[in-house]
């Protein structure tokens, strides 16, 4: 669904995200990582929703963005709506922030290594004796993404607690068994 | 001499770091057995689904994607959290009971004709080097381990097409996204 969307808006030279379910967008600010957006449907033996107590429409547009430091919860929920499946997703996220932008992505490895960089605002290694070590061994050659998979291998062999906690709060929540639907 | 150009991990944005821990892995770890079932048979990721009641804590783990679970079974609280999961390898399968070599090599034999559209006659050569076996298979890196099953398996796994993320190999389609390369599923097996 998300391959036919893309092609649709590649042929129409459109900017226009539909929502869908399952679906997720990953939005930048100022060139950063800054927002997630899942796009779900409600569970279909439930009535009314589960966090707002809305009943239409029944397609639920969540967007996430991290809390603040020290906060028990890594993310926190920036809007949360009930919308039409046909209301364009880029325009309900302008709304909120005027500068997100949506990440198209080139293929599966550009979504982790976005993932990866959304959660690394939190969790700056930039401290850390033994990653300023890594990363000067990093050849500046490769490609962004492929230094971004190489410092997940770096946290998961040295901080594996810290990994963990990227893999079930970030990439639990945004990848697995969704639909990425901003594909290039 | 072939002429016929094999990627590399560079192609593929993977990092040599990955490769050398593959190669180097213990032969008892479950990382290897989540490999060969990901990497050479193709075995997509069944997706499960964890609800967890945030009013008394009760967990209800559904394997059925479309099941319906609103409510908690336990309190019937309508505050219920549904956690998608995959599930993960810790029960370490035993790849050298379960999986021959013959099996593996044939397999990448078919991932190989799909792939670069024929296939040569001698993908695979091995050889005893003093008490260790040594695999390699034409397009991949070179294995040495006591054991031939797990020199062949490793050295199947380690073929670089294999991990081309703009592959689908269900529907068999060059330039396609293949939405089951999950890397960061792939290390959390290794933290394991």
């Amino acid at each position: 669904m998300g391959n036919l969307l893309n092609e649709y808006r590649r042929r129409h030279n459109s900017n226009f995200i539909w929502g869908s379910s399952d679906g997720v967008c990953f939005f930048n600010k100022n060139r950063k990582p800054a927002a997630i957006c899942l796009l779900t449907d409600m569970c279909r033996a439930g009535t009314v929703c589960d966090y707002c107590s809305g009943r239409q429409p029944r397609f639920v547009c969540e967007v996430f963005t991290l809390n603040r430091w020290g906060s028990r919860e890594p993310l926190k929920i920036l809007a949360h709506d009930h919308i039409d499946v046909d209301i364009d997703v880029s325009k309900f996220m302008s709304k909120l922030d005027a500068n997100f932008v949506p990440y198209h992505a080139k293929d599966q490895k550009d979504i982790e290594a976005w993932v990866w960089n959304f959660f690394l605002q939190l969790q700056p290694f930039s401290r850390c004796d033994s990653y300023i070590e890594f990363a000067k061994k990093q050849d500046k050659k490769d490609s962004n993404t492929m230094r971004s998979l190489e410092q997940m291998i770096w946290a998961a062999t040295n901080m594996p607690e810290i990994f963990s906690v990227y893999y079930a709060r970030f990439y639990q929540l945004s990848v697995i068994g969704r639909n990425y639907l901003l594909y290039k | 001499m072939d002429a016929r150009y094999y990627p590399t991990w560079r192609d593929f944005d993977i990092p040599q770091r990955m490769v050398d821990t593959v190669k180097h892995t213990s032969n008892s770890n479950g990382l290897i057995g989540f490999l060969l079932n990901d990497r050479v048979f193709h075995v997509e990721n069944k997706i499960n689904y964890e609800y967890r009641c945030i009013h008394c804590g009760h967990v209800k783990i559904l394997t059925r994607q479309y099941e319906d679970y609103s409510s908690c079974e336990k309190c019937n609280s309508n505050k219920v959290h549904g956690i998608p999961f995959w599930k993960e390898n810790r029960g370490s399968p035993k790849v050298a009971n379960r999986i021959d070599a013959k099996a593996v090599a044939v397999q990448l034999g078919i991932n190989f004709t799909q792939y670069f559209g024929s296939n040569d006659n001698d993908i695979l050569s091995v050889s005893w080097k003093d008490s260790d076996f040594r695999a390699k298979f034409v397009c991949g890196e070179e294995v040495i381990d006591g054991s031939p099953v797990w020199a062949i398996t490793k050295a199947a796994i380690l073929c670089p097409f294999l991990w081309d993320s703009n592959y689908n190999w269900r529907d068999k389609i060059k330039n396609d996204r293949n939405n089951n390369f999950h890397i960061s599923h792939l290390i959390m097996q290794w933290t394991m």
